[in-house]
């Protein structure tokens, strides 16, 4: 450090009062920069619990008498809903064809005797227009009356000529698992103008803090420049 | 005065005449996908003649005035300024691409590319403009006293620029796609010459006035549609960064509205909590993933060259703040309203009728299926290409400029004419964009994730460099050399795994590297450790000379 030691800058170690002063400045604003982003979502992640959907809590009731064929048609009923439900949360699940064979397979038990080799001829024909629009099978869905499910029911099954399908596939539980449960708190389950808490906080208030954080220091920093003399107008 | 009339005046008249005009061809337009729409390609025709006109009307005099607008821009405008160059396709798409796709997850990218501006004023704005340089590059080279540093810097350089370019000409190659209803590839050569000959012929011109007025006009692009979309479904659309947060909660719990989409599907939807819940398993991305992306985009942004130059327009340090401040808050007007798009997007296109939509153009699918007048929608998709256009034309200048000044001039003939430089800016130029269009063809990720890529190279590279060459007197040319070859390296080998993966070869370790060190956020530990290397190697080295030190105790920190 032999004849350096007079230009010496260390953020760590300031040693004029206006590097003092400035670093003192500087690490206030990333202090609170820092908690602020990540000290947020640390917290969310320290107090989230997993929170099953509605139709997780049926799925959990209903799926082991499936298995155990117990089930009743109410029951069966509730759980193609469950199944239906999924189908309409996104195209992957829309593509998914162990849970589209689980709905066709369950609409299938859940139809009357008459209705069932109509159902099947349906499904086959599947193969040529992907759509198949019966109001019996809304009705035995439960569905006629819902909107948004009875749009769902043109996309919702397989063929069933030549394959074996299961309501109770293999990969159901990691389906329901994934798509039905999320990491609640009370940050994600409280409202702010509408918004769940922790969304408000992440798409709104850090951008308007960073915008905050930004004015503040500007104005604070000008006036320890103009405290030190330093950043003359002519500068 | 006169000649800020003149401009206010030529806008004016555009503008009226482009609403006045274009109603005649209304009834085009009204389709998802599809044939030619005549109102987009009119209006995206009109906005770059516009864009090319104002910068003839500011046509830079000579060097300095190209490469800092002559140090006279006000820190107001050099915000706009910033602004207009930073709202890319990226922003402009890539952005409510992400959130739709991947709900929670996409906000690491807003808070991100905004928090990185806190780290950039607080670290580096004022000091960079005292550090008297025009150029990233120059500052590096002689902040490390090494010609070697200045040309692996102006290389990493080109690289950043050529990694952020293909995210921006994936953008134009599917707002291409959708304006003329040809395919993908097609829409990317299409594009690609259209954005080439732009930058040759706008490259040399006014680029930060320019700038301004791009920006004005690429926000009211984007706002319009938001207050449309929010007061046509009866939101609080007042405020529609606001307003949209009921669509959010709606989409949680599950909705049914009387409203219908132009595609005449009810505008309803199953609960869907992993739209906003936090790292959700059915996105596929968790906690960690998000704050990596987050903090990696945040040093990112802090060390892109092309946002660092925008420092020395200014003709004050203290302007150099502010111009950050403004440039903050004129991003956060796109970034408050871009997630509206994802939301409404999401909404309207629940029906299982309207398929698979390409993610990057879900905010020009949200307006059309929310039947938003096509002349809006027109308005907006031209908005975005304007939007890709800026930010390539200037990325490709300062790619090609860096060949040219840094690596052409400075290294392999010191002797060339300021003719001979030019005409390697130009093949430069060409070369690169046929470049970027060559690997927009591959369709490696979304936008917004291709870009990341960039901020992720800035991140381990420049921005160590500046942090450290700016704090800390003692970093030496060896470290800065060690910090710049860890970068780049764990840089190199995340991309050869990502390429390679991407071709089916599975290099050992392919699941650790796609966890832990994704082309997205690899920067979240390459960063530090790039921090780290120059610390080390500085310690174990001699100081750097006494007039680097001085000139930054004195020039740079006011340390008399």
């Amino acid at each position: 450090m032999e004849g350096t030691t007079n230009y010496s800058i260390n953020f760590f170690k300031p040693r004029t009062a206006f590097l003092k002063e400035n670093v003192r400045i500087i690490l206030i604003s990333i202090t609170i920069w820092a908690v602020c982003v990540f000290g947020f979502h640390i917290l969310m992640k320290v107090i989230e619990k997993p929170t099953p959907e509605a139709g997780y809590l049926t799925y959990e009731q209903v799926y082991p008498k499936l298995s155990a064929g117990t089930a009743s048609a109410q029951e069966k009923a509730e759980l193609a809903r469950v199944y239906l439900a999924l189908i309409g949360k996104s195209i992957a699940l829309q593509n998914n064809s162990a849970l589209k064979g689980g709905l066709t397979a369950l609409t299938y038990e859940l139809l009357p005797p008459g209705e069932k080799e109509a159902f099947k001829a349906a499904t086959t024909a599947l193969v040529s227009d992907h759509k198949l629009d019966l109001a019996y099978v809304q009705r035995a869905l439960g569905v006629e009356n819902d909107i948004v499910l009875k749009g769902m029911v043109p996309f919702a099954f397989v063929p069933m000529e030549g394959a074996s399908l299961s309501a109770t596939a293999p990969e159901i539980p990691g389906i329901m698992d994934k798509y039905l449960i999320h990491y609640q708190s009370f940050l994600t389950d409280s409202k702010l103008f509408g918004f769940p808490f922790h969304y408000f906080y992440s798409a709104v208030f850090l951008l308007a803090l960073f915008n905050l954080i930004c004015l503040v220091y500007c104005y604070v920093i000008d006036g320890v420049m103009k405290k030190h003399g330093m950043e003359s107008e002519n500068e | 005065m006169m000649k800020l009339h003149a401009k206010t005046l030529f806008c004016l008249t555009f503008i009226v005449g482009l609403l006045v005009a274009l109603p005649a061809f209304g009834a085009s337009g009204s389709t998802l996908e599809g044939g030619f729409k005549l109102i987009p390609a009119l209006i995206l025709i009109a906005m770059i003649v516009l864009f090319i006109t104002i910068g003839f009307m500011n046509k830079a005099e000579g060097t300095s005035d190209y490469y800092a607008a002559g140090r006279s821009i006000s820190s107001f405008g050099s915000g706009m300024a910033i602004a207009s160059n930073w709202m890319s396709a990226a922003s402009f798409l890539g952005m409510a691409a992400i959130m739709y796709g991947s709900g929670y997850h996409g906000l690491s990218y807003v808070v991100g590319w905004t928090g990185g501006y806190v780290l950039l004023l607080v670290l580096m704005a004022s000091q960079v403009r005292r550090f008297g340089k025009y150029t990233a590059t120059d500052f590096i080279g002689d902040r490390y006293y090494s010609n070697g540093m200045r040309l692996a810097t102006a290389i990493i350089a080109i690289c950043i620029s050529f990694s952020y370019c293909v995210g921006q000409f994936g953008g134009i190659g599917i707002m291409f796609k959708w304006i003329l209803g040809i395919n993908y590839t097609w829409s990317v050569i299409i594009g690609a010459s259209v954005v080439l000959t732009y930058t040759l012929v706008s490259g040399m011109l006014g680029v930060t006035k320019n700038q301004q007025i791009q920006y004005v006009i690429l926000i009211i692009a984007f706002l319009i549609p938001a207050f449309v979309l929010t007061f046509k479904f009866d939101y609080f659309w007042l405020i529609p960064p606001i307003g949209y947060g009921q669509v959010v909660s709606d989409i949680v719990a599950g909705t049914t509205t009387p409203y219908i989409s132009s595609l005449g599907h009810p505008m309803a939807t199953v609960p869907t909590p992993e739209f906003a819940m936090p790292w959700d398993p059915a996105t596929g991305k968790d906690f960690f993933q998000w704050m990596a992306t987050c903090f990696a985009l945040m040093i990112g942004t802090a060390g892109l060259p092309h946002v660092i130059q925008k420092f020395y327009v200014v003709p004050k340090p203290s302007d150099a703040r502010w111009s950050v401040t403004w440039g903050l808050f004129f991003i956060c007007i796109l970034y408050w309203t871009a997630p509206l798009y994802s939301a409404f997007g999401k909404i309207l296109s629940s029906n299982p009728e309207v398929g698979a939509l390409a993610k990057d153009a879900i905010v020009v699918y949200t307006a059309q299926l929310g039947s938003v007048h096509p002349l809006i929608v027109g308005f907006l998709a031209a908005g975005a290409v304007a939007a890709a256009f800026s930010t390539v034309s200037g990325l490709l200048v300062a790619g090609s400029s860096a060949f040219s000044h840094d690596i052409y001039f400075g290294v392999f003939n010191p002797q060339a004419t300021g003719e001979q430089q030019m005409r390697m800016v130009k093949l430069a130029t060409v070369v690169m964009a046929i470049g970027v269009a060559g690997v927009s063809l591959l369709k490696l990720g979304l936008i917004a994730q291709l870009v990341a890529v960039a901020f992720s190279l800035a991140g381990c590279t420049m921005f160590p460099l500046f942090l450290v060459g700016i704090w800390w007197t003692r970093s030496n040319r060896a470290g800065g050399i060690a910090s710049l070859t860890v970068g780049s390296t764990i840089s190199l080998v995340v991309i050869a795994y990502f390429i390679a993966g991407k071709y089916g070869v599975s290099f050992p370790g392919k699941d650790f590297m796609n966890y832990w060190l994704n082309p997205w956020y690899f920067a979240w530990i390459a960063g530090p450790l790039a921090v780290l290397a120059n610390v080390v190697v500085s310690l174990m080295t001699a100081p750097p000379p006494v007039e680097v030190q001085k000139h930054l105790a004195e020039t740079v920190h006011g340390v008399k």
